[in-house]
């Protein structure tokens, strides 16, 4: 129990999705283990194996989806709810089959922890029954490049299943960019020119606004080292998050023609009815100064790549002057990317990208932790959940810039769809301009 | 699923979420709710220096409606947009404020203790700046 609390920690702190695996554990007179491969919330692939008192040893496959669940008091829990399970393997034919199971997460304590795991078995029986049926889990967090072995794959997959190629792949870490990829070009005279401005000190979003910095870091820089490019940071935050702060570090970049530069907003922002831009404005000190101007300021450096993205409000302040919930979930992201989609996001594209998250006329919203305090903005989030999902070695289809923002804004809108806008609409729903082409 | 709804409700411990932050308002025999002249960021507001355009008290007398009308949990919810809060109005109770709202271009509202800020996001906000019309509050 002690570690599964430890897990619990460790996966409460953050979540962004793309694939991460997990191992679920439970039973009685059966004991079942589950391989869990969780893509997000939508898309729970499951796993079961387990062998009968009979001694048959079955494996069943099923599909769950998660959610938060409210009681009438407020308190909070979580359900990933089973459905259509469908047994792909008895040793000896039997005439039994499987029915899904729910995993409820419960007990969130004041860390944002989930301490405890349950399983339900919901069906045929009376509702009097529900503690035969409910069985306390372990759960634990696996590393595939450890862990997927042949063998153990093969207790849940079939050799011959598509799928089971996929994860084998995982195991001892094949994924360095190709060597043919790495004799095209030089990457290690590919710099990522990285900034991001966050408002960290405001008083009201400055703990999301510093999850989005952090996470965002994070994530590129894991990128670059994927692809085994340099990267090199700018940070305008806390009590240098100011317009001349912005200006300095855009001045200092000094990049090649080969190089990228990503700029990424996180903070409040607005927009005007006189304005034509359709992209927000920064809430900087000063004059009011857009996304867009920004857009055209950088493109001026003529980098290969240049990418201006904003977490920011492009609401109308009305008569007065220019100015969620998506909650933490028991799983945490994995990173397991595709070195070929990388190099073909980063590597063989060249032009420009300038994106806000959220229309003309609306607000951006952050996300909040189950124990309510802010998490990241939902673009950010979202944005990072697209990126990796995209980029996986699971997902199969070809990806693109475009592909990923559209992805992050779907998804962004579908988490924020319990809002009521400013333009009445529900949700926030992202824009962009993408000028990018692929060698 | 009915069986989940049951089965978790025999799993979790009960607690109770509540917005306590009205307490000051509630308990106050007489309360002034004034327009700010100042149209600065929240964070630049500075109140020992607060000007007002115009004011209205509320006594005992009018104190339910404007309970049931501000006052209503419904009303708010966890502070998640990123609009940059520039506060319309203000109330205070015995000359100290206890809250600075706005109801339209960022519904959002902080009420103010000695050692801390408490924001949420006021979702109701149509239902508040009607309210302040009736009041002859712009």
């Amino acid at each position: 129990m002690k570690n599964f609390y430890i897990v619990f920690l460790f996966c409460c702190s953050y979540f962004a999705a793309a694939q991460s695996f997990y191992e679920i554990a439970w039973g009685n007179e059966t004991n079942y283990t589950a391989l869990i491969t969780y893509y997000s919330n939508e898309e729970v692939s499951v796993r079961v194996k387990y062998t009968t008192p009979a001694d048959v040893f079955k494996v069943a496959k099923y599909k769950c989806k998660g959610r938060y669940e409210y009681q009438s008091n407020g308190h909070k829990y979580f359900i990933f709810d089973g459905d259509n399970a469908e047994m792909v393997y008895e040793s000896q034919e039997t005439e039994y089959g499987y029915v899904a199971d729910n995993f409820i997460f419960t007990n969130l304590n004041e860390k944002n922890v989930f301490e405890e795991l349950y399983i339900i078995d919901d069906q045929d029986y009376d509702e009097d029954e529900v503690s035969s049926h409910t069985y306390k889990a372990t759960f634990e967090k696996i590393d595939p490049k450890t862990k997927f072995t042949e063998r153990y794959l093969n207790s849940f997959y079939s050799k011959k299943e598509t799928e089971y190629k996929k994860l084998l792949a995982f195991y001892a870490g094949e994924d360095i960019v190709s060597e043919t990829q790495s004799n095209e070009v030089d990457l290690e005279n590919i710099t990522l020119h990285l900034m991001i401005a966050a408002d960290t000190k405001d008083r009201s979003i400055g703990r999301s606004t510093q999850q989005d910095m952090d996470d965002i870091y994070t994530t590129f820089s894991k990128i670059s080292a994927e692809l085994g490019i340099k990267i090199k940071k700018y940070r305008v935050a806390g009590d240098n998050f100011s317009k001349s702060r912005i200006f300095n570090n855009i001045n200092s970049i000094s990049n090649g023609e080969n190089d990228i530069v990503i700029f990424y907003y996180s903070g409040h922002g607005f927009n005007d009815e006189s304005k034509e831009s359709s992209f927000a404005s920064m809430s900087l000190d000063g004059p009011e100064y857009s996304l867009e101007e920004l857009y055209h300021r950088l493109k001026n450096k003529n980098a290969r790549l240049t990418m201006i993205i904003g977490d920011l409000c492009n609401s109308i302040p009305e008569t007065r002057r220019g100015t969620g919930i998506k909650e933490s979930i028991p799983f945490k992201s994995g990173y397991f990317f595709d070195a070929e989609k990388l190099y073909k996001l980063f590597v063989e594209s060249k032009g420009t990208l300038l994106s806000s998250s959220s229309s003309k006329g609306e607000w951006s919203y952050c996300m909040s932790n189950a124990n309510r305090t802010l998490g990241n903005g939902h673009f950010t989030h979202s944005f990072i959940e697209a990126i990796i999902k995209e980029t996986s070695k699971v997902y199969q289809n070809s990806t693109n810039w475009s592909k990923i923002f559209d992805r992050a804004f779907t998804d962004a809108a579908k988490n924020t769809s319990d809002k009521i806008n400013q333009n009445g609409r529900r949700g926030q729903h992202g824009i962009k301009y993408v000028n990018i082409n692929y060698n | 699923m009915k069986t989940i709804i049951l089965l978790t409700t025999i799993l979790i411990v009960n607690s109770c979420d509540r917005i306590n932050s009205f307490s000051d308002i509630e308990k106050a025999d007489k309360i002034t709710i004034a327009t700010l002249n100042s149209e600065a960021e929240y964070e630049d507001i500075n109140l020992t220096k607060l000007e007002m355009s115009s004011s209205v008290q509320i006594e005992k007398t009018t104190k339910n409606e404007f309970v049931n009308t501000f006052l209503n949990e419904s009303n708010y919810e966890a502070l998640s947009r990123r609009c940059k809060f520039i506060p319309r109005y203000a109330i205070l109770v015995n000359n100290r404020v206890v809250a600075l709202f706005d109801a339209t271009s960022c519904p959002r509202v902080v009420f103010k203790y000695d050692d801390e800020d408490v924001f949420y996001d006021i979702v109701n906000n149509s239902k508040i700046a009607n309210y302040m019309q009736i009041l002859n509050l712009e």
